[in-house]
Protein backbone atom coordinates (compact mmCIF):
# COMPACT_ATOMS: atom_id res chain seq x y z
CA UNK A 1 0.00 0.00 0.00
CA UNK A 2 2.69 2.01 0.49
CA UNK A 3 4.93 1.87 -1.88
CA UNK A 4 3.26 3.48 -4.57
CA UNK A 5 2.94 6.53 -2.51
CA UNK A 6 6.68 6.76 -1.18
CA UNK A 7 7.41 6.24 -4.84
CA UNK A 8 5.30 8.91 -6.07
CA UNK A 9 7.29 11.07 -3.67
CA UNK A 10 10.58 10.12 -5.05
CA UNK A 11 9.23 11.22 -8.45
CA UNK A 12 8.03 14.05 -7.52
CA UNK A 13 11.68 14.82 -5.81
CA UNK A 14 13.57 13.74 -8.39
CA UNK A 15 12.40 16.16 -11.12
CA UNK A 16 12.73 19.21 -10.63
CA UNK A 17 11.03 20.63 -13.75
CA UNK A 18 11.27 24.20 -14.70
CA UNK A 19 7.55 24.66 -15.56
CA UNK A 20 6.37 27.27 -18.12
CA UNK A 21 3.78 29.41 -17.71
CA UNK A 22 -0.10 28.81 -18.41
CA UNK A 23 -0.87 30.81 -21.05
CA UNK A 24 1.77 31.91 -23.92
CA UNK A 25 3.11 35.25 -23.25
CA UNK A 26 1.76 37.68 -25.39
CA UNK A 27 4.04 40.63 -27.79
CA UNK A 28 3.12 43.61 -27.27
CA UNK A 29 2.15 44.37 -30.92
CA UNK A 30 0.01 41.12 -30.19
CA UNK A 31 -1.65 43.02 -28.08
CA UNK A 32 -1.96 46.29 -29.56
CA UNK A 33 -4.09 44.87 -32.16
CA UNK A 34 -6.22 42.63 -29.86
CA UNK A 35 -6.71 46.08 -27.68
CA UNK A 36 -7.64 48.08 -31.51
CA UNK A 37 -9.87 45.50 -32.74
CA UNK A 38 -11.68 45.16 -29.13
CA UNK A 39 -12.50 48.64 -29.85
CA UNK A 40 -13.43 48.57 -33.72
CA UNK A 41 -15.87 45.94 -32.52
CA UNK A 42 -17.70 48.45 -29.43
CA UNK A 43 -17.72 51.18 -31.49
CA UNK A 44 -19.29 49.51 -34.26
CA UNK A 45 -21.77 47.69 -31.86
CA UNK A 46 -23.05 51.38 -30.66
CA UNK A 47 -23.16 53.14 -34.39
CA UNK A 48 -25.03 50.47 -36.10
CA UNK A 49 -26.82 47.98 -33.67
CA UNK A 50 -30.41 49.01 -32.59
CA UNK A 51 -30.68 51.68 -29.36
CA UNK A 52 -33.09 49.93 -26.61
CA UNK A 53 -35.39 53.24 -27.65
CA UNK A 54 -35.79 52.49 -30.85
CA UNK A 55 -36.55 48.73 -29.70
CA UNK A 56 -39.09 49.43 -27.79
CA UNK A 57 -40.73 51.69 -30.24
CA UNK A 58 -40.56 48.85 -32.86
CA UNK A 59 -42.11 46.24 -30.49
CA UNK A 60 -46.10 47.64 -31.42
CA UNK A 61 -45.05 48.14 -34.76
CA UNK A 62 -44.02 44.50 -35.25
CA UNK A 63 -47.71 43.74 -33.76
CA UNK A 64 -49.36 46.28 -36.37
CA UNK A 65 -47.47 44.14 -39.04
CA UNK A 66 -48.65 40.87 -37.67
CA UNK A 67 -51.97 42.21 -37.40
CA UNK A 68 -52.32 43.50 -40.48
CA UNK A 69 -50.50 40.01 -42.00
CA UNK A 70 -53.04 37.06 -40.36
CA UNK A 71 -54.88 35.45 -41.71
CA UNK A 72 -52.72 34.74 -44.39
CA UNK A 73 -54.42 34.96 -48.22
CA UNK A 74 -56.41 31.69 -48.87
CA UNK A 75 -57.97 32.98 -52.50
CA UNK A 76 -57.63 29.86 -54.81
CA UNK A 77 -56.40 31.87 -57.35
CA UNK A 78 -53.79 33.79 -55.83
CA UNK A 79 -52.49 30.25 -54.17
CA UNK A 80 -52.36 28.50 -57.56
CA UNK A 81 -50.53 31.45 -59.07
CA UNK A 82 -48.03 31.24 -56.41
CA UNK A 83 -47.80 27.44 -56.63
CA UNK A 84 -46.27 28.19 -59.81
CA UNK A 85 -44.23 31.06 -59.27
CA UNK A 86 -42.72 28.16 -55.94
CA UNK A 87 -42.17 25.83 -59.14
CA UNK A 88 -40.49 28.63 -61.04
CA UNK A 89 -38.07 29.41 -58.28
CA UNK A 90 -37.09 26.01 -57.58
CA UNK A 91 -36.47 25.39 -61.37
CA UNK A 92 -34.12 28.66 -60.60
CA UNK A 93 -32.55 26.89 -57.80
CA UNK A 94 -31.90 23.45 -59.59
CA UNK A 95 -31.02 24.68 -63.38
CA UNK A 96 -28.53 26.74 -61.76
CA UNK A 97 -27.32 24.20 -59.50
CA UNK A 98 -26.76 21.40 -62.01
CA UNK A 99 -25.19 23.55 -64.44
CA UNK A 100 -22.91 25.39 -62.15
CA UNK A 101 -21.73 21.97 -60.38
CA UNK A 102 -21.05 21.01 -64.13
CA UNK A 103 -18.84 23.72 -64.62
CA UNK A 104 -17.12 23.25 -61.16
CA UNK A 105 -15.96 20.22 -61.77
CA UNK A 106 -13.64 20.57 -64.47
CA UNK A 107 -12.66 24.39 -62.90
CA UNK A 108 -11.94 21.92 -59.64
CA UNK A 109 -9.85 19.77 -61.16
CA UNK A 110 -8.20 22.64 -63.28
CA UNK A 111 -7.54 24.70 -60.06
CA UNK A 112 -6.30 21.58 -57.40
CA UNK A 113 -2.63 21.84 -56.71
CA UNK A 114 -0.78 18.53 -57.99
CA UNK A 115 -3.77 17.72 -59.51
CA UNK A 116 -4.65 19.54 -62.27
CA UNK A 117 -2.83 19.09 -65.75
CA UNK A 118 -2.06 23.02 -65.72
CA UNK A 119 1.84 23.31 -64.19
CA UNK A 120 1.29 26.72 -62.81
CA UNK A 121 -1.95 27.95 -64.38
CA UNK A 122 -3.95 26.71 -61.35
CA UNK A 123 -4.30 29.68 -59.87
CA UNK A 124 -5.91 31.49 -63.02
CA UNK A 125 -8.75 29.15 -61.86
CA UNK A 126 -8.45 29.85 -58.26
CA UNK A 127 -8.94 33.52 -58.92
CA UNK A 128 -11.42 33.14 -61.51
CA UNK A 129 -13.34 31.05 -58.48
CA UNK A 130 -12.34 33.62 -55.47
CA UNK A 131 -14.20 36.30 -58.10
CA UNK A 132 -17.10 34.06 -58.65
CA UNK A 133 -17.61 34.10 -54.64
CA UNK A 134 -16.18 36.68 -53.38
CA UNK A 135 -19.22 39.28 -55.15
CA UNK A 136 -22.65 38.51 -53.22
CA UNK A 137 -25.10 36.63 -55.19
CA UNK A 138 -27.67 39.80 -55.43
CA UNK A 139 -25.17 41.65 -56.85
CA UNK A 140 -24.40 39.18 -59.72
CA UNK A 141 -28.31 39.04 -60.00
CA UNK A 142 -28.18 42.85 -60.82
CA UNK A 143 -25.84 42.75 -63.31
CA UNK A 144 -27.49 39.91 -64.98
CA UNK A 145 -30.75 41.58 -64.91
CA UNK A 146 -28.90 44.61 -66.72
CA UNK A 147 -27.37 42.09 -69.59
CA UNK A 148 -29.62 39.29 -70.07
CA UNK A 149 -33.36 41.76 -68.92
CA UNK A 150 -35.32 40.81 -66.07
CA UNK A 151 -36.52 37.37 -64.95
CA UNK A 152 -36.20 33.58 -64.42
CA UNK A 153 -33.01 34.04 -67.46
CA UNK A 154 -31.08 36.10 -65.35
CA UNK A 155 -31.87 34.18 -61.79
CA UNK A 156 -30.48 30.89 -63.66
CA UNK A 157 -27.28 32.93 -64.52
CA UNK A 158 -26.19 33.81 -60.85
CA UNK A 159 -26.92 30.80 -59.31
CA UNK A 160 -24.53 29.40 -61.76
CA UNK A 161 -22.35 32.10 -60.97
CA UNK A 162 -22.94 31.80 -57.37
CA UNK A 163 -22.26 27.66 -57.17
CA UNK A 164 -19.44 27.95 -59.03
CA UNK A 165 -17.84 30.23 -56.25
CA UNK A 166 -18.59 28.02 -53.73
CA UNK A 167 -18.86 24.18 -55.49
CA UNK A 168 -15.40 25.25 -57.34
CA UNK A 169 -13.58 26.15 -54.24
CA UNK A 170 -15.06 22.99 -51.87
CA UNK A 171 -14.74 20.71 -54.82
CA UNK A 172 -10.75 21.24 -55.57
CA UNK A 173 -10.08 20.82 -51.45
CA UNK A 174 -11.61 17.53 -51.78
CA UNK A 175 -9.83 16.86 -55.02
CA UNK A 176 -6.32 18.01 -53.25
CA UNK A 177 -7.37 15.96 -50.28
CA UNK A 178 -7.86 12.57 -52.08
CA UNK A 179 -5.86 9.83 -51.05
CA UNK A 180 -1.99 10.14 -52.90
CA UNK A 181 -1.04 6.68 -52.76
CA UNK A 182 -3.06 5.76 -55.53
CA UNK A 183 -2.24 8.56 -57.58
CA UNK A 184 1.45 7.98 -57.44
CA UNK A 185 1.10 4.05 -57.74
CA UNK A 186 -1.33 4.79 -61.59
CA UNK A 187 1.40 7.46 -62.13
CA UNK A 188 4.48 4.92 -61.89
CA UNK A 189 2.89 3.34 -64.62
CA UNK A 190 2.12 6.49 -66.96
CA UNK A 191 -1.45 7.34 -66.41
CA UNK A 192 -2.58 10.41 -67.57
CA UNK A 193 -3.77 13.49 -65.57
CA UNK A 194 -7.00 12.66 -67.00
CA UNK A 195 -6.65 9.35 -66.24
CA UNK A 196 -5.93 9.59 -62.47
CA UNK A 197 -8.66 12.46 -62.01
CA UNK A 198 -11.39 9.37 -63.27
CA UNK A 199 -9.80 6.42 -61.57
CA UNK A 200 -8.75 7.83 -58.19
CA UNK A 201 -9.44 11.49 -58.22
CA UNK A 202 -13.42 11.34 -58.36
CA UNK A 203 -14.37 8.06 -57.00
CA UNK A 204 -12.43 8.65 -54.07
CA UNK A 205 -13.85 12.68 -53.38
CA UNK A 206 -16.97 11.27 -54.50
CA UNK A 207 -18.65 11.80 -50.50
CA UNK A 208 -17.31 15.04 -50.33
CA UNK A 209 -18.41 15.50 -54.05
CA UNK A 210 -21.78 14.95 -53.32
CA UNK A 211 -22.41 16.24 -49.94
CA UNK A 212 -20.95 19.81 -51.19
CA UNK A 213 -23.63 19.75 -54.02
CA UNK A 214 -26.39 19.14 -51.74
CA UNK A 215 -25.27 22.15 -49.82
CA UNK A 216 -24.80 24.12 -53.04
CA UNK A 217 -28.75 23.33 -53.46
CA UNK A 218 -29.45 24.29 -50.31
CA UNK A 219 -27.98 27.59 -50.64
CA UNK A 220 -29.60 27.82 -54.25
CA UNK A 221 -33.13 27.86 -52.68
CA UNK A 222 -32.81 30.42 -50.60
CA UNK A 223 -31.10 32.80 -52.38
CA UNK A 224 -33.51 31.74 -55.74
CA UNK A 225 -36.26 33.14 -52.83
CA UNK A 226 -34.21 36.65 -52.59
CA UNK A 227 -33.10 37.06 -56.29
CA UNK A 228 -37.00 38.02 -57.41
CA UNK A 229 -36.61 41.44 -55.34
CA UNK A 230 -34.10 42.31 -57.86
CA UNK A 231 -35.93 40.98 -60.52
CA UNK A 232 -34.42 38.25 -61.27
CA UNK A 233 -37.54 36.00 -61.22
CA UNK A 234 -39.16 33.38 -58.93
CA UNK A 235 -41.49 34.27 -55.76
CA UNK A 236 -39.44 36.99 -54.42
CA UNK A 237 -40.47 39.38 -57.21
CA UNK A 238 -43.86 38.40 -55.52
CA UNK A 239 -42.86 39.17 -52.59
CA UNK A 240 -41.48 42.41 -53.22
CA UNK A 241 -45.03 43.64 -54.60
CA UNK A 242 -46.68 42.33 -51.94
CA UNK A 243 -44.87 44.67 -49.60
CA UNK A 244 -45.03 47.64 -51.92
CA UNK A 245 -48.72 47.14 -52.63
CA UNK A 246 -49.57 46.88 -48.79
CA UNK A 247 -50.63 43.65 -49.39
CA UNK A 248 -49.58 42.19 -46.65
CA UNK A 249 -52.27 39.30 -46.08
CA UNK A 250 -50.43 37.84 -49.25
CA UNK A 251 -47.18 38.79 -48.33
CA UNK A 252 -47.68 36.38 -45.03
CA UNK A 253 -48.71 33.49 -47.53
CA UNK A 254 -45.53 33.96 -49.52
CA UNK A 255 -43.25 34.27 -46.50
CA UNK A 256 -44.71 30.71 -45.55
CA UNK A 257 -44.87 29.33 -48.16
CA UNK A 258 -41.10 29.71 -48.84
CA UNK A 259 -40.65 28.56 -44.93
CA UNK A 260 -42.18 25.30 -45.73
CA UNK A 261 -40.64 24.49 -49.41
CA UNK A 262 -37.59 25.46 -47.16
CA UNK A 263 -37.94 22.94 -45.13
CA UNK A 264 -39.13 20.33 -47.06
CA UNK A 265 -35.65 21.13 -49.45
CA UNK A 266 -33.44 20.86 -46.60
CA UNK A 267 -35.44 17.43 -45.23
CA UNK A 268 -34.75 15.83 -48.60
CA UNK A 269 -30.90 16.74 -48.74
CA UNK A 270 -30.35 15.59 -44.92
CA UNK A 271 -32.21 12.19 -45.95
CA UNK A 272 -29.91 12.07 -49.51
CA UNK A 273 -26.71 12.92 -47.38
CA UNK A 274 -27.23 10.01 -44.93
CA UNK A 275 -27.23 7.65 -48.04
CA UNK A 276 -23.84 9.13 -49.33
CA UNK A 277 -20.86 6.76 -47.62
CA UNK B 1 20.46 1.87 -33.17
CA UNK B 2 19.81 -1.64 -32.83
CA UNK B 3 20.61 -3.48 -36.68
CA UNK B 4 18.09 -6.42 -37.53
CA UNK B 5 18.95 -9.25 -36.89
CA UNK B 6 18.79 -11.55 -40.38
CA UNK B 7 16.81 -14.80 -39.73
CA UNK B 8 18.52 -16.99 -41.97
CA UNK B 9 16.52 -20.50 -41.75
CA UNK B 10 18.63 -23.24 -43.72
CA UNK B 11 14.98 -24.76 -45.52
CA UNK B 12 14.41 -21.84 -47.03
CA UNK B 13 11.31 -22.36 -48.72
CA UNK B 14 12.05 -21.56 -52.83
CA UNK B 15 16.00 -22.35 -52.49
CA UNK B 16 15.36 -25.17 -55.34
CA UNK B 17 13.37 -23.39 -57.45
CA UNK B 18 15.55 -20.42 -57.53
CA UNK B 19 18.89 -22.93 -57.78
CA UNK B 20 16.27 -24.37 -60.60
CA UNK B 21 16.19 -21.21 -62.59
CA UNK B 22 19.56 -20.32 -62.02
CA UNK B 23 20.73 -23.36 -64.31
CA UNK B 24 19.04 -21.63 -67.06
CA UNK B 25 19.59 -18.21 -66.66
CA UNK B 26 23.20 -17.98 -66.68
CA UNK B 27 25.18 -15.57 -63.70
CA UNK B 28 28.27 -15.93 -65.82
CA UNK B 29 29.42 -13.02 -67.96
CA UNK B 30 28.22 -13.82 -71.03
CA UNK B 31 25.35 -11.27 -70.75
CA UNK B 32 26.16 -9.35 -73.56
CA UNK B 33 24.73 -12.24 -75.52
CA UNK B 34 21.22 -11.06 -73.89
CA UNK B 35 19.58 -7.81 -74.12
CA UNK B 36 19.96 -6.40 -70.81
CA UNK B 37 16.44 -5.19 -69.45
CA UNK B 38 18.30 -2.95 -66.90
CA UNK B 39 21.51 -1.12 -67.48
CA UNK B 40 22.93 1.47 -64.89
CA UNK B 41 26.14 3.33 -65.02
CA UNK B 42 27.63 5.14 -62.46
CA UNK B 43 24.01 6.37 -61.29
CA UNK B 44 24.46 9.39 -58.67
CA UNK B 45 21.34 11.06 -56.57
CA UNK B 46 21.18 13.47 -54.45
CA UNK B 47 17.93 15.70 -53.24
CA UNK B 48 19.97 18.62 -52.02
CA UNK B 49 23.55 20.00 -52.03
CA UNK B 50 24.58 18.28 -48.76
CA UNK B 51 23.47 14.77 -48.74
CA UNK B 52 24.27 12.00 -51.79
CA UNK B 53 22.03 9.12 -51.14
CA UNK B 54 23.38 7.36 -54.28
CA UNK B 55 26.64 7.45 -54.99
CA UNK B 56 27.68 5.59 -58.32
CA UNK B 57 25.60 2.73 -58.39
CA UNK B 58 26.05 0.33 -61.63
CA UNK B 59 24.28 -2.86 -62.45
CA UNK B 60 22.96 -5.33 -64.79
CA UNK B 61 19.84 -6.91 -65.26
CA UNK B 62 18.97 -9.25 -67.00
CA UNK B 63 15.86 -10.86 -68.55
CA UNK B 64 13.98 -13.11 -66.25
CA UNK B 65 16.08 -12.50 -62.83
CA UNK B 66 15.00 -12.13 -59.50
CA UNK B 67 16.58 -9.12 -57.64
CA UNK B 68 16.74 -8.59 -54.00
CA UNK B 69 17.55 -4.88 -52.90
CA UNK B 70 18.38 -4.55 -49.49
CA UNK B 71 19.50 -1.86 -47.39
CA UNK B 72 19.42 -0.16 -44.01
CA UNK B 73 16.63 2.52 -43.76
CA UNK B 74 17.65 5.61 -45.67
CA UNK B 75 20.21 3.53 -47.77
CA UNK B 76 18.38 4.79 -51.00
CA UNK B 77 16.46 1.71 -52.12
CA UNK B 78 13.31 3.34 -52.98
CA UNK B 79 15.20 6.46 -54.51
CA UNK B 80 17.27 4.12 -56.82
CA UNK B 81 13.87 1.95 -57.80
CA UNK B 82 12.05 5.48 -58.94
CA UNK B 83 15.66 6.48 -60.25
CA UNK B 84 15.23 3.43 -62.65
CA UNK B 85 12.07 4.80 -64.14
CA UNK B 86 12.39 8.16 -64.40
CA UNK B 87 10.50 8.83 -61.37
CA UNK B 88 13.62 11.65 -60.29
CA UNK B 89 15.52 13.72 -61.58
CA UNK B 90 18.74 11.80 -61.63
CA UNK B 91 22.09 13.89 -60.54
CA UNK B 92 24.29 12.03 -62.85
CA UNK B 93 24.93 8.58 -64.89
CA UNK B 94 23.54 6.70 -67.28
CA UNK B 95 20.30 4.59 -67.48
CA UNK B 96 18.96 2.47 -69.98
CA UNK B 97 15.69 0.45 -69.04
CA UNK B 98 13.60 -1.70 -71.89
CA UNK B 99 15.91 -0.19 -74.54
CA UNK B 100 14.93 3.35 -73.20
CA UNK B 101 18.23 5.15 -72.96
CA UNK B 102 18.54 8.47 -70.89
CA UNK B 103 20.97 10.65 -69.11
CA UNK B 104 19.62 12.54 -66.28
CA UNK B 105 16.30 12.84 -66.89
CA UNK B 106 14.45 11.21 -68.96
CA UNK B 107 11.85 12.95 -71.75
CA UNK B 108 8.39 13.00 -71.34
CA UNK B 109 8.35 10.17 -74.69
CA UNK B 110 10.93 8.08 -73.04
CA UNK B 111 8.64 8.22 -69.26
CA UNK B 112 6.06 7.41 -71.28
CA UNK B 113 7.98 4.20 -72.91
CA UNK B 114 9.50 2.97 -69.58
CA UNK B 115 6.14 3.25 -67.74
CA UNK B 116 3.97 1.37 -70.06
CA UNK B 117 5.98 -1.45 -70.20
CA UNK B 118 6.22 -1.97 -66.26
CA UNK B 119 4.67 -2.37 -63.19
CA UNK B 120 5.20 -1.17 -59.80
CA UNK B 121 3.84 -2.16 -56.53
CA UNK B 122 3.95 0.00 -53.34
CA UNK B 123 4.63 -0.50 -49.59
CA UNK B 124 0.75 0.01 -48.83
CA UNK B 125 -0.72 -1.37 -52.22
CA UNK B 126 -1.76 2.03 -53.34
CA UNK B 127 -5.34 0.44 -54.32
CA UNK B 128 -8.43 2.98 -54.45
CA UNK B 129 -10.35 2.50 -51.11
CA UNK B 130 -14.04 2.77 -52.63
CA UNK B 131 -13.58 1.05 -55.75
CA UNK B 132 -14.26 -2.97 -56.31
CA UNK B 133 -10.83 -5.30 -56.83
CA UNK B 134 -12.09 -5.92 -60.10
CA UNK B 135 -11.93 -2.06 -60.75
CA UNK B 136 -9.02 -1.59 -59.20
CA UNK B 137 -7.13 -4.43 -61.35
CA UNK B 138 -8.69 -3.05 -64.49
CA UNK B 139 -6.37 0.57 -63.20
CA UNK B 140 -3.28 -2.07 -64.09
CA UNK B 141 -4.14 -1.02 -68.06
CA UNK B 142 -3.97 2.67 -67.57
CA UNK B 143 -1.00 3.73 -69.11
CA UNK B 144 -1.08 2.61 -72.66
CA UNK B 145 -2.50 3.38 -75.83
CA UNK B 146 -6.42 4.51 -75.44
CA UNK B 147 -6.48 3.57 -71.90
CA UNK B 148 -8.96 6.32 -70.43
CA UNK B 149 -11.75 4.11 -70.59
CA UNK B 150 -9.66 1.78 -67.65
CA UNK B 151 -11.42 4.33 -65.16
CA UNK B 152 -13.89 1.45 -64.10
CA UNK B 153 -14.39 -2.10 -65.19
CA UNK B 154 -18.14 -1.19 -66.06
CA UNK B 155 -16.52 1.02 -69.22
CA UNK B 156 -13.19 -0.86 -69.67
CA UNK B 157 -13.21 -2.76 -73.20
CA UNK B 158 -14.67 -6.74 -72.22
CA UNK B 159 -10.90 -8.52 -72.62
CA UNK B 160 -9.59 -6.35 -70.00
CA UNK B 161 -12.47 -7.17 -67.80
CA UNK B 162 -11.52 -10.84 -68.35
CA UNK B 163 -7.62 -10.29 -68.18
CA UNK B 164 -8.24 -8.72 -64.81
CA UNK B 165 -10.57 -11.59 -63.52
CA UNK B 166 -7.88 -13.71 -64.90
CA UNK B 167 -5.04 -11.89 -62.74
CA UNK B 168 -7.15 -11.56 -59.75
CA UNK B 169 -7.74 -15.72 -60.42
CA UNK B 170 -3.93 -16.03 -60.23
CA UNK B 171 -3.78 -14.17 -57.02
CA UNK B 172 -6.66 -16.57 -55.74
CA UNK B 173 -9.17 -13.59 -55.27
CA UNK B 174 -11.88 -13.95 -57.95
CA UNK B 175 -14.28 -14.35 -55.13
CA UNK B 176 -13.64 -11.13 -53.98
CA UNK B 177 -13.96 -9.01 -57.14
CA UNK B 178 -17.07 -7.42 -56.32
CA UNK B 179 -15.77 -5.96 -53.02
CA UNK B 180 -14.53 -2.98 -52.41
CA UNK B 181 -10.52 -2.48 -51.48
CA UNK B 182 -11.46 -0.90 -48.01
CA UNK B 183 -13.35 -4.00 -46.91
CA UNK B 184 -10.33 -6.16 -47.81
CA UNK B 185 -7.19 -7.04 -45.62
CA UNK B 186 -3.74 -5.87 -45.76
CA UNK B 187 -2.73 -9.20 -47.13
CA UNK B 188 -5.75 -9.62 -50.25
CA UNK B 189 -5.16 -5.60 -51.02
CA UNK B 190 -1.43 -6.31 -51.96
CA UNK B 191 -2.81 -9.10 -53.85
CA UNK B 192 -4.67 -6.75 -55.82
CA UNK B 193 -2.23 -4.80 -56.06
CA UNK B 194 0.33 -7.47 -57.65
CA UNK B 195 -2.72 -8.52 -59.77
CA UNK B 196 -2.98 -4.56 -60.56
CA UNK B 197 1.01 -4.86 -61.79
CA UNK B 198 0.54 -8.29 -63.40
CA UNK B 199 -2.56 -7.65 -66.15
CA UNK B 200 -0.27 -5.30 -67.37
CA UNK B 201 1.96 -7.91 -68.70
CA UNK B 202 4.97 -5.96 -67.99
CA UNK B 203 8.12 -6.93 -68.95
CA UNK B 204 10.13 -5.25 -65.63
CA UNK B 205 7.89 -5.46 -62.44
CA UNK B 206 9.60 -3.05 -59.38
CA UNK B 207 8.54 -4.00 -56.04
CA UNK B 208 9.10 -1.33 -52.90
CA UNK B 209 8.61 -3.45 -49.74
CA UNK B 210 5.69 -5.42 -50.99
CA UNK B 211 5.46 -7.49 -47.79
CA UNK B 212 6.13 -4.70 -45.66
CA UNK B 213 3.00 -4.19 -43.46
CA UNK B 214 1.87 -8.00 -43.59
CA UNK B 215 2.01 -10.50 -40.99
CA UNK B 216 4.51 -13.27 -41.73
CA UNK B 217 2.21 -15.81 -42.81
CA UNK B 218 0.29 -13.48 -45.82
CA UNK B 219 3.74 -11.83 -45.83
CA UNK B 220 5.02 -15.72 -47.12
CA UNK B 221 1.84 -16.04 -49.27
CA UNK B 222 2.25 -12.62 -50.77
CA UNK B 223 5.80 -12.99 -52.11
CA UNK B 224 4.86 -16.50 -52.86
CA UNK B 225 2.55 -15.78 -55.74
CA UNK B 226 4.21 -12.67 -56.44
CA UNK B 227 7.38 -14.71 -57.31
CA UNK B 228 5.84 -17.80 -58.92
CA UNK B 229 3.51 -15.39 -61.46
CA UNK B 230 6.73 -13.69 -62.37
CA UNK B 231 8.55 -16.31 -62.87
CA UNK B 232 5.54 -17.77 -65.07
CA UNK B 233 5.60 -14.83 -66.90
CA UNK B 234 8.93 -14.41 -67.61
CA UNK B 235 8.85 -10.93 -65.58
CA UNK B 236 11.48 -9.83 -64.60
CA UNK B 237 11.06 -8.61 -60.86
CA UNK B 238 13.19 -6.04 -58.70
CA UNK B 239 11.84 -5.98 -54.85
CA UNK B 240 13.17 -4.31 -51.85
CA UNK B 241 12.48 -6.11 -48.39
CA UNK B 242 13.84 -5.60 -44.53
CA UNK B 243 13.01 -8.92 -44.37
CA UNK B 244 16.26 -11.20 -44.79
CA UNK B 245 14.58 -14.26 -45.03
CA UNK B 246 12.86 -12.96 -48.15
CA UNK B 247 15.36 -11.26 -49.22
CA UNK B 248 17.54 -14.38 -49.88
CA UNK B 249 14.70 -16.99 -50.53
CA UNK B 250 12.80 -15.31 -53.41
CA UNK B 251 15.56 -14.41 -55.38
CA UNK B 252 17.98 -15.23 -57.08
CA UNK B 253 20.29 -11.95 -56.91
CA UNK B 254 20.66 -9.92 -53.95
CA UNK B 255 21.77 -6.42 -53.90
CA UNK B 256 22.71 -4.51 -51.00
CA UNK B 257 23.38 -1.04 -50.98
CA UNK B 258 25.03 0.62 -48.50
CA UNK B 259 26.59 4.41 -47.68
CA UNK B 260 25.51 5.20 -51.64
CA UNK B 261 27.09 2.45 -53.06
CA UNK B 262 26.36 -1.44 -53.64
CA UNK B 263 27.90 -3.14 -50.97
CA UNK B 264 27.31 -6.54 -52.39
CA UNK B 265 25.44 -8.17 -55.52
CA UNK B 266 25.92 -11.89 -55.47
CA UNK B 267 23.47 -14.58 -56.34
CA UNK B 268 20.98 -15.79 -53.76
CA UNK B 269 22.72 -18.92 -52.47
CA UNK B 270 26.29 -17.24 -51.71
CA UNK B 271 24.92 -15.34 -49.47
CA UNK B 272 25.98 -15.37 -46.06
CA UNK B 273 24.90 -14.50 -42.69
CA UNK B 274 28.13 -12.31 -42.17
CA UNK B 275 27.23 -10.70 -45.57
CA UNK B 276 23.87 -9.41 -44.03
CA UNK B 277 25.50 -8.26 -40.73
CA UNK B 278 28.02 -6.26 -43.18
CA UNK B 279 25.05 -4.16 -44.61
CA UNK B 280 23.69 -3.35 -41.67
CA UNK B 281 26.67 -1.99 -39.47
CA UNK B 282 27.53 1.09 -38.95
N1 LIG C 1 11.70 13.31 -52.08
C1 LIG C 1 12.77 13.41 -51.28
N2 LIG C 1 13.31 14.61 -51.01
C2 LIG C 1 14.40 14.74 -50.22
N3 LIG C 1 15.01 13.70 -49.63
C3 LIG C 1 14.53 12.47 -49.84
C4 LIG C 1 13.38 12.27 -50.67
N4 LIG C 1 13.12 10.95 -50.70
C5 LIG C 1 14.05 10.36 -49.94
N5 LIG C 1 14.90 11.26 -49.42
C6 LIG C 1 16.06 10.97 -48.58
O1 LIG C 1 16.86 10.07 -49.26
C7 LIG C 1 17.38 9.09 -48.39
C8 LIG C 1 17.07 7.72 -48.94
O2 LIG C 1 15.68 7.52 -48.89
P1 LIG C 1 15.01 6.21 -49.46
O3 LIG C 1 13.56 6.36 -49.25
O4 LIG C 1 15.47 5.99 -50.85
O5 LIG C 1 15.59 5.10 -48.52
P2 LIG C 1 15.16 3.58 -48.40
O6 LIG C 1 16.38 2.78 -48.57
O7 LIG C 1 14.03 3.28 -49.30
O8 LIG C 1 14.71 3.53 -46.91
P3 LIG C 1 13.55 2.66 -46.23
O9 LIG C 1 14.14 1.33 -45.97
O10 LIG C 1 13.28 3.39 -44.95
O11 LIG C 1 12.41 2.64 -47.15
C9 LIG C 1 16.78 9.37 -47.03
O12 LIG C 1 17.76 10.02 -46.25
C10 LIG C 1 15.65 10.30 -47.30
O13 LIG C 1 15.54 11.23 -46.25
MG1 LIG D 1 11.97 2.87 -49.03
Amino acid sequence: MSAPIASSQKLQKAQKIEIYSRFPRIPALHFAVYVGLGALLIASIGQVSPSPERLWDGIPRIFNLMDRMLPPETDPAFLVRMGWRLLETLQIAIAGTVFGVILSLPIAWLSARRISPLPFGSFLFKGLVSLFRTIPDLVWALIFVVTVGLGAVAGTMTIVVDTIGFCGRFFAEAMEDSDQEPQVALDAIGASKFSILMSVVLPDAMPSLINTTLFALEKAIRSSVVLGLVGAGGIGQELKSAFDLFQYHKASAIILSIFVIVLIMEWITDRLREKVK
Amino acid sequence: MTSPDPVLSDNTPSKSISSELMSDVPLSDNSKVMAPILRVQNLKKSYDKENVILNGISLHIREGETVALIGSNGAGKSTLLKCLVGLHENTDGDVEVLGTRFKRTATRQQRHNIRKQIGFVFQNHGLVKRLSAHTNVVHGFLGQKGSWRAFNQAFAPQDWREKAMHALEAVKLSDKAKDRADSLSGGQAQRVAIARALVREPRLLIADEPAASLDPASGHTVMQQFVDLARENNITLIFTSHDMEHAVSYSDRVIALKSGKIHFDKPSGEVSKADLHGVFDQ
